[in-house]
Parts: structure tokens; C-alpha cells; sequence
């Protein structure tokens, strides 16, 4: 199984709203991703994007990376920054939505009632 | 109807629709009543039910009558018609609405030529159009 | 717990499509005569699609969209006297509700 990992100092950021989560992270502002940071060598964003079926972005997702938390603002967007590389838990959940597709790198993903 | 998410419930009561009025002339059965059929005298002193008339003392018009009294919920249309007679006189069926414990005489006047002889009267009765029973009534005119 | 995946070093993309899961409605019938004796052989229609109520006095119609929607309830020599949806009274006509 995955060896807990070092998370900070990795940051959640959603358009300005911030979740803590039970790795107590500090946490930063970022105005949008159109610029984001890139990660420091040897680590990894994640940039999420959920959509609905329409392709319309999605808010009020909940995204989960193991012990890390982000609700997907009005654009459907959540970025997870400066992550160890590694194998990482995912889940989304929207009251009402069920997931119906995971593409990470532009590849499909495996996942099932929404964990992937 | 506008039905909810999950689970609704429906209850639903039917009774049965009231069957028409039925019955017998004389025999009351169901709701309506009517008694036996009558052959009244217009004129003279004659009892109910008499038939033989003396051609010398009697009147040659007679009235036939058929009281119903209706027990039933609803108003029934009551008519007595004579299907044939052997008296050559013309006549007018008898028609009434009764209504719902109402009650009321269906009547028609009948005429006999003034001629010794047995006449007879065949008639039949019906509520809401529906044929309930049907007599002959025989008049002794000697 | 989820199914894991690996998240490479540099930036990564994820991108999750959900879809609405529908409202489901479900109707159950239960049709009694006058003296509250369960009622069989009435035609529950819903929508046009018909149901015959048996020993139960039952019909049910499952997986239903919510919202308005237009039932009856005939049987040879009866009339409907009363429809009550969910406890309360419901307008109806000539068995129809």
C-alpha cells in the first residue's frame, strides 16, 4: 500500500477557496490556473478538471487526493500542488452525479463509484 | 396526479353503481312497489276489482290505475301501456316520473262500446324503460 | 478506499466527466371497496399503461419519473368514490386521477 507520504509542502487551492484537511497544510491564494506555478523539481501538480456530460464545468465536486480535500469552484476546477510523485487515492462525489470517466494525462483510468 | 421522488402511495375506494329499479306488479321485490292493477269506476257504485259490469247499469268508460310507490334512492320515470285490447277504443299510454320515496297512479281511461261482451286489456309496466311486468285484464260487459 | 493511481513527477491533468443520476418515482396502489374489503380485478392504468389489481387489491408501478403524471382506476359496476395520494385527498373524475 502507499507509504504515507510527505505532503507538505504541497498546497490545495481552489480558486481562492480554501479547505483544510488533515494534513495541515498551510495554504496559499493562486488567482487562476492559467499560470500556474510549475512544481519544484521532483514533484507534481495536479490540475482536475470536472465536467458534466455537456462538457460544462462542474462546481461543488468533491475531490479527494488520499487525505487532501478541494471543492470545484464555478470553472469545475481544483489544483493540487506540489505532490510527491506516487500512487495517490482519488475520489469525486456530487450529490445527484455519479462519475462516468477519469483521464489523467490524456489516458483513461480505471475507477469505480468514483474512487480511482 | 403529481408523484414524488422514492416511494408513493395510492388508496382507492370503488363501490358499486346502484342497479336499476325492478319489480312485479303485485309482487314487490328491489325498490319500487305498485299495486295491483285496478279497474275504477267512473261513474255508479261499483267495488274496485269488478269484473263483470251489467250492461244495463253500467257506464261504458272505466279507468285502469297502477299505484307505485318508489323506495329506491333515485327518481324513476314509471309508464303503463296497453299492448292490445279487443275494445277498440283509443287510448294514451301513462307516463310519470316518480321520485325517490315518492309515490304516485298511473292511470288510463278505457272505453267499451255499448255492446254486451268480455273485454280484455293487456298492459305492461315498465321504470326507465325497462319492461317490469305485464297482466290482461278482463272485462265481463253482459 | 479508492483504486489508486500514480501520479507522475511535473504537471499532471485529470479530467472527470459525471453525469446526473435520475430521479426515480414509485407508485404503489391499493384499491378497497366501499366496506374496505380489498378490491381485485380493477384496471390501474398509468400513463396509459394498465395494471390489474388481484386478491391484494394491488398494483405498483415502479421506476417512475417524479412529477405529473395521469392514472384511472375502472372496474365493471363500480365507481370511484375516493383517491387519496400520500395521506392526502386528490382530485378525480369518472376514475380518472
Amino acid at each position: 500500500m502507499a507509504e504515507e507520504k510527505k505532503i507538505s509542502p504541497g498546497v490545495v487551492i481552489v480558486g481562492g477557496l480554501i479547505l483544510g484537511t488533515g494534513a495541515a497544510l498551510g495554504a496559499v491564494y493562486l488567482l487562476a490556473r492559467a499560470a500556474p506555478p510549475p512544481p519544484p523539481p521532483g514533484l507534481a501538480n495536479l490540475y482536475v478538471d470536472v465536467i458534466d456530460a455537456d462538457h460544462n464545468p462542474l462546481r461543488d465536486a468533491l475531490l479527494t487526493l488520499d487525505s487532501l480535500e478541494c471543492l470545484t469552484n464555478a470553472s469545475g476546477i481544483c489544483n493540487f500542488l506540489s505532490l510527491e510523485p506516487g500512487p495517490y487515492s482519488g475520489h469525486c462525489s456530487k450529490s445527484g452525479y455519479k462519475v462516468v470517466s477519469v483521464i489523467l494525462n490524456g489516458v483513461e483510468i480505471p475507477f469505480s463509484d468514483g474512487n480511482f | 396526479m403529481n408523484i414524488l421522488k422514492d416511494d408513493n402511495y395510492i388508496e382507492i375506494v370503488m363501490e358499486e353503481i346502484p342497479a336499476p329499479p325492478q319489480g312485479r306488479i303485485g309482487q314487490w321485490r328491489y325498490r319500487v312497489a305498485c299495486s295491483q292493477p285496478t279497474i275504477h269506476v267512473e261513474e255508479g257504485n261499483w267495488p274496485n276489482h269488478a269484473l263483470d259490469f251489467d250492461f244495463d247499469l253500467f257506464p261504458s268508460t272505466f279507468t285502469i290505475s297502477v299505484r307505485c310507490h318508489n323506495d329506491s334512492s333515485i327518481t324513476i320515470l314509471a309508464e303503463l301501456v296497453i299492448v292490445d285490447t279487443n275494445s277498440h277504443i283509443s287510448w294514451q299510454p301513462s307516463q310519470k316520473s316518480i321520485g325517490a320515496g315518492g309515490s304516485t297512479e298511473l292511470t288510463f281511461a278505457v272505453g267499451l262500446p255499448r255492446v254486451r261482451g268480455q273485454y280484455y286489456f293487456d298492459a305492461i309496466l315498465s321504470f326507465d324503460g325497462v319492461i317490469v311486468d305485464g297482466g290482461r285484464w278482463i272485462i265481463n260487459y253482459s | 478506499m479508492g483504486n489508486d493511481f500514480s501520479l507522475p513527477e511535473g504537471d499532471n491533468y485529470l479530467e472527470i466527466v459525471m453525469e446526473e443520476i435520475p430521479e426515480i418515482a414509485n407508485l404503489y396502489v391499493t384499491v378497497r371497496d366501499g366496506a374496505g374489503a380489498l378490491l381485485p380485478g380493477v384496471t390501474i392504468s398509468i400513463n396509459g399503461v394498465p395494471c390489474t389489481t388481484g386478491s391484494g387489491g394491488a398494483c405498483s408501478f415502479p421506476g417512475l419519473t417524479p412529477g405529473p403524471h395521469n392514472g384511472s382506476s375502472t372496474k365493471a359496476g363500480y365507481e370511484v368514490t375516493s383517491v387519496v395520494l400520500n395521506g392526502s385527498p386528490i382530485p378525480f373524475s369518472n376514475g380518472n386521477f
